[in-house]
Order: structure tokens, then C-alpha cells, then sequence
């Protein structure tokens, strides 16, 4: 594993709804600005080719991994690796809320949302399939873990990609804001309380990236974050722009973290699947 | 019911810039009475779309009090934005004259949507979005003109209760005169809020807080002290008014009906 200072940027974008071709001409325009900044690894919200409120939308935008429109970003990843999110058509024709990571001239990995919000003002289930595999994979930044949005709400998630070897968790979102009694929105509160444990206790660096703009009166809230395995939030963008952020991170800091705090060497996986196997309390 | 006013303010602002000019539009057309949420929505409006791109309308009628209308021209003269003023007395009085009525409650809602109608009129002249002025409160209480004045394109203060109104309005530097002043529709002198729901807004706000914000039961509501008679009032007037915050209806007839299965949201393509 590569270890030492990267440059990662971070798009908190603004997609137009609905609209694929225009959303890929903004997203390779941003990739562009990440390689002239030498950016090894350029990451972009949840849906971010499509927007969040399709609805019925999904089924005119929604595209097989093997499409011809990813042939461009086949080839922006020489230079860069690159996490996007967009609606796939499955070879069963099933739809998927799902992200692609490009690396090296190839599309390395599809990954598909696990946990579909379906309450209050949220309703993919009616319109997407849900996940079933989480395998992290193998980059020059270690091994990489994605999670959708509400996945990453969901630590026995997290705490899964750690178990199968994760190190470098990427979390791209469409949050609404909501929650403005305090001193920020409190939906965001949550996500950087999520990242702030799952970076300290899984020994991780974890980039949480999420879009901006309004969509029917949603309004998305920004605040892309980056936490350290120190647990220390190391970046945060501010809420409601649409901007390019470029981090440093240094890998360094994880490998460290994993070697001297040892969470992973002193967790017992296997009394933790005794646990869970042995059943509820309630069923005894 | 507590609001952070510069979160607010920021999400308020970023809506109405986002919301207006991704669908080509630069300007925005809204209606000033003099009275709080319209001078509310107008001193975002200038915010979000500086003060050159907003337009403002003051619509007279003959009964409306005129420290109201030089109050709204004030507004417009404080926040620099170019305003029109418009009676509108002759076309419904001449309208009144053949189809007369006694009824305060007909000419009322005959001059909301007269009003409505010149702003809509304004918005095409002007190539700019209607922005709305109905806060929660009195969508949730059905207090206002169907198609009327709660006809809008984008409403910035339909998710803050009367009270949080309030608040922001001091935030944002509202002149003291229009805070403190008695909330009133002026569609006929004497009329206030309070007093044709029979109901004070800073109880109405608490109990509507507490049933749908904070997903409380009646009975819990009454318990913390709220008088049965004003809770079953407001839950029935929710109920009541319901069909003012949905469109019409569409009988389904086809297998893809708008309403109902026919699912793209405003924004689609923007």
C-alpha cells in the first residue's frame, strides 16, 4: 500500500435534474480542473449525473455499466481516479442507486446503495432496487470502501467495510438540509458525528462528499467533510456552494493510527459474529 | 420553535437564487401590503436577487388603509427595488355593481385574487417569478384567498410559523413599525387576523408546532395546558383547508395520470 501526502478533490456539485449529457460535460470539466491541480482522485456527490428528485425520471436516465458514455471517463482516469454517482440499469433491467469509481483507463468498481431511505420525504425504494454486496477494493489509497448516503448512517455498515479490510472510506450523499435551530442545519450534525467515529475507531480516513442546490424546495446542504483516524474532522467545505475543494491528506497519519491504536489487531470478529449469530435476547 | 435567523436568512436566500434563475429567470414580482411576511419576503428577495431584480407591486383598494399602502412604498424606498402602484378599486367595484353582495368575506377574496391577477399580469411584463408571501401558519390555518393571495411560483416563508416570522424579520433589520404592528389581511377596515380566527398566533404557532412538527397527540397538547376548545378549532381548520394547499384533482381514468402516477418533479431539467 501507498502510503504519504495525496491530493484528493473534492466536487461539491450542483447537478442540472434530469439531464445526463449536461451533467457529464460539467462533470468532465471538473476532473479537467482536478488534473491541472494534480488531484490523484477526484470524488463527486451521490446521483451526481442525474440529480436526486428523478422520480419517474429514473427510468429514461438510467444506463448500463457497460454504456458508451463512461468511454471519457475510461480515459480522464489515466490521470485521476474518479467516484461518481448515477442511476444504473442492471443486466436484469433492475434499477440501482449506485456509484462508479474509474481508475487507470478502467472502471474498477460499481457499488449500489444498501440502505434506500423510505419514510417522510423519502421514497427510493419506490423506484430503486437496493444493494447486496459491500467488498471494499484495492487503489493507490488503500482499501477502499464506498457508501451511499444513508449507508453511512448504518455503522454496522462501516463497521462491515472494516471487518473485510477497509481503510479508506469514500461517502458521497444528497442530504436535504433540514434542522435550523441551532448553529448549522442538525442533519449535518449527524453525518460528521458518523465520521468523526468511523475514522478514530476503524482507523480510516473517511471523505464525505455532498451536493449542493435545490431541487422542488429540497435544499441539499454541502458541507463536505474529511475526518482523520485521530477522529479529528481535518477538512470541512462550507454549506450551500458549489465549488472544487482540494484536500491534502496524508496516509501516513492511518497507517500510524493502525499500527500503534491497533483497533483492528485487538477487535475479536469472530466472537462479534458469535454474538450476533447467538440471536436476540428476546428470542431466548 | 427556536430559529438560528442567519441559517435561515442564508437558506432563504440561496432558495430564492437557486429556484428563480435556474429556470432563466433574473427577476422576481411580489405584492407589498405594509404588512410583516410580504416586507419579510421582499427584504430576502432583494438579498437573493439584488435590489435591481426585484419588483414590487402595491395594489390600493379604496378601503384599504392608507398608512398600510405608504408603508409598503416605504419598504420598497428602503430596499431600493423599483415598485408600481396600482388601484385596483375600479375594476372591482364596476364588477360589485353588477353582481352586488353584502358579503365582506366575497369582496375579500374577489380583491385577493383581483391582486393576484395584476401580479401574475406584472410577472409576464416584467419577465419575472411570482415570489408568495404565506407563511406556515396560515397555510396550515387555510387563513387566505385560494388563488388568491396564496397563489405564488416560490414561497420562501411557507415552512416558518407567524412567530418565527417575527423573529427573522428583526434579524433582518425590518423596520420596528412593521414588527410591531397588528397582523391584518386589509380587505376591510377593521379586520385582523387574530380577530376573524378568533385565535392568537402565538398559541395557534405552540399547538401547530407541537401536533405536526413535533408529532405530539392532542391529548398530550391539551395536558401541557392548551385550552381543548382552541386545539380541536385549529386541528379542525387543518383539516378544513386542507384542499388549498393541493392542486385539483384529476380523475384516474388513463394508467399514467398527472396527480397521481405521472411523477417528474417542478424542477425537472433545470
Amino acid at each position: 500500500m501507498d502510503s504519504g501526502s495525496k491530493v484528493i478533490a473534492i466536487s461539491q456539485y450542483k447537478p442540472i435534474l434530469g439531464d445526463l449529457e449536461k451533467n457529464i460535460e460539467k462533470h468532465i470539466k471538473e476532473i479537467e480542473k482536478a488534473i491541472d491541480k494534480s488531484a490523484e482522485l477526484i470524488i463527486f456527490p451521490e446521483l451526481s449525473l442525474t440529480g436526486y428528485l428523478l422520480r419517474d425520471l429514473v427510468y429514461d436516465i438510467a444506463i448500463e455499466s457497460n454504456n458508451p458514455y463512461f468511454d471519457s471517463f475510461k480515459k480522464l482516469s489515466k490521470k485521476i481516479d474518479i467516484v461518481f454517482g448515477f442511476v444504473e440499469k442492471a443486466k436484469d433491467k433492475l434499477i440501482y442507486n449506485s456509484s462508479a469509481y474509474f481508475s487507470g483507463g478502467k472502471l474498477i468498481n460499481i457499488y449500489r446503495k444498501i440502505r434506500l431511505p423510505n419514510f417522510g420525504m423519502f421514497e427510493e425504494k419506490r423506484f430503486f432496487k437496493a444493494g447486496d454486496d459491500l467488498t471494499p477494493f484495492k487503489t493507490d489509497f488503500g482499501n477502499t470502501g464506498i457508501l451511499i448516503c444513508r449507508d453511512f448512517l448504518f455503522p454496522s455498515l462501516a463497521y462491515s467495510l472494516f471487518y473485510k479490510g477497509a481503510d479508506f472510506l469514500i461517502s458521497i450523499s444528497n442530504s436535504p438540509l433540514r434542522g435550523v435551530e441551532g448553529e448549522e442545519y442538525s442533519s449535518q450534525k449527524m453525518w460528521e458525528d458518523a465520521g468523526k467515529v468511523y475514522s478514530r475507531f476503524f482507523s480510516m480516513y473517511v471523505i464525505y462528499v455532498n451536493r449542493v442546490g435545490f431541487e422542488d424546495g429540497f435544499g441539499f446542504a454541502g458541507g463536505s467533510f474529511v475526518s482523520d483516524p485521530d477522529g479529528k474532522i481535518v477538512f470541512r467545505a462550507p454549506f450551500l456552494e458549489e465549488n472544487l475543494y482540494f484536500v491534502n491528506i496524508d496516509l501516513s497519519v492511518r497507517d500510524k493510527a493502525r499500527s500503534v491504536y491497533a483497533y483492528y489487531r485487538d477487535e475479536d470478529f469472530e466472537q462479534i459474529k458469535r454474538f450476533i449469530s447467538e440471536g436476540k435476547n428476546e428470542d431466548k | 420553535m427556536k430559529i438560528n435567523s442567519q441559517l435561515v436568512e442564508k437558506t432563504l436566500v440561496e432558495f430564492l437564487k437557486d429556484e428563480i434563475t435556474k429556470f432563466g429567470f433574473k427577476k422576481g414580482v411580489i405584492g407589498l401590503s405594509g404588512g410583516l411576511d410580504s416586507t419579510v419576503a421582499a427584504f430576502l428577495g432583494a438579498r437573493a436577487l439584488g435590489k435591481e431584480n426585484l419588483v414590487a407591486l402595491v395594489l390600493p383598494y379604496k378601503s384599504s388603509d392608507p398608512k398600510n399602502i405608504n408603508d409598503a412604498v416605504e419598504i420598497a424606498g428602503i430596499l431600493g427595488i423599483k415598485h408600481y402602484k396600482i388601484d385596483i378599486t375600479a375594476q372591482i367595484d364596476i364588477y360589485f355593481e353588477k353582481n352586488p353582495t353584502e358579503d365582506k368575506l366575497l369582496i375579500g377574496n374577489k380583491i385577493a385574487r383581483e391582486r393576484m391577477s395584476v401580479i401574475f399580469d406584472y410577472s409576464a411584463r416584467e419577465k419575472a417569478m411570482v415570489i408568495g408571501t404565506s407563511n406556515k401558519t396560515e397555510l396550515l390555518l387555510g387563513y387566505g384567498t385560494w388563488y388568491g393571495d396564496l397563489a405564488s411560483s416560490v414561497n420562501p416563508l411557507g415552512d416558518l410559523y407567524k412567530t418565527q416570522v417575527f423573529e427573522l424579520a428583526k434579524y433582518l433589520g425590518v423596520p420596528e413599525k412593521i414588527i410591531k404592528k397588528t397582523p391584518t389581511a386589509d380587505l376591510w377596515p377593521g379586520q385582523t387576523d387574530e380577530g376573524e380566527m378568533g385565535l392568537k398566533y402565538e398559541v395557534a404557532d405552540k399547538i401547530l408546532y407541537m401536533i405536526f412538527d413535533q408529532r405530539k397527540s392532542k391529548e398530550f397538547v391539551i395536558k401541557s395546558g392548551f385550552d381543548e376548545r382552541i386545539v380541536e378549532k385549529i386541528l379542525s381548520m387543518v383539516k378544513r383547508y386542507q384542499f388549498k394547499r393541493t392542486l385539483p384533482i384529476i380523475p384516474k381514468l388513463s394508467h399514467r395520470t398527472i396527480g397521481k402516477d405521472f411523477l417528474y418533479p417542478r424542477d425537472w431539467g433545470v
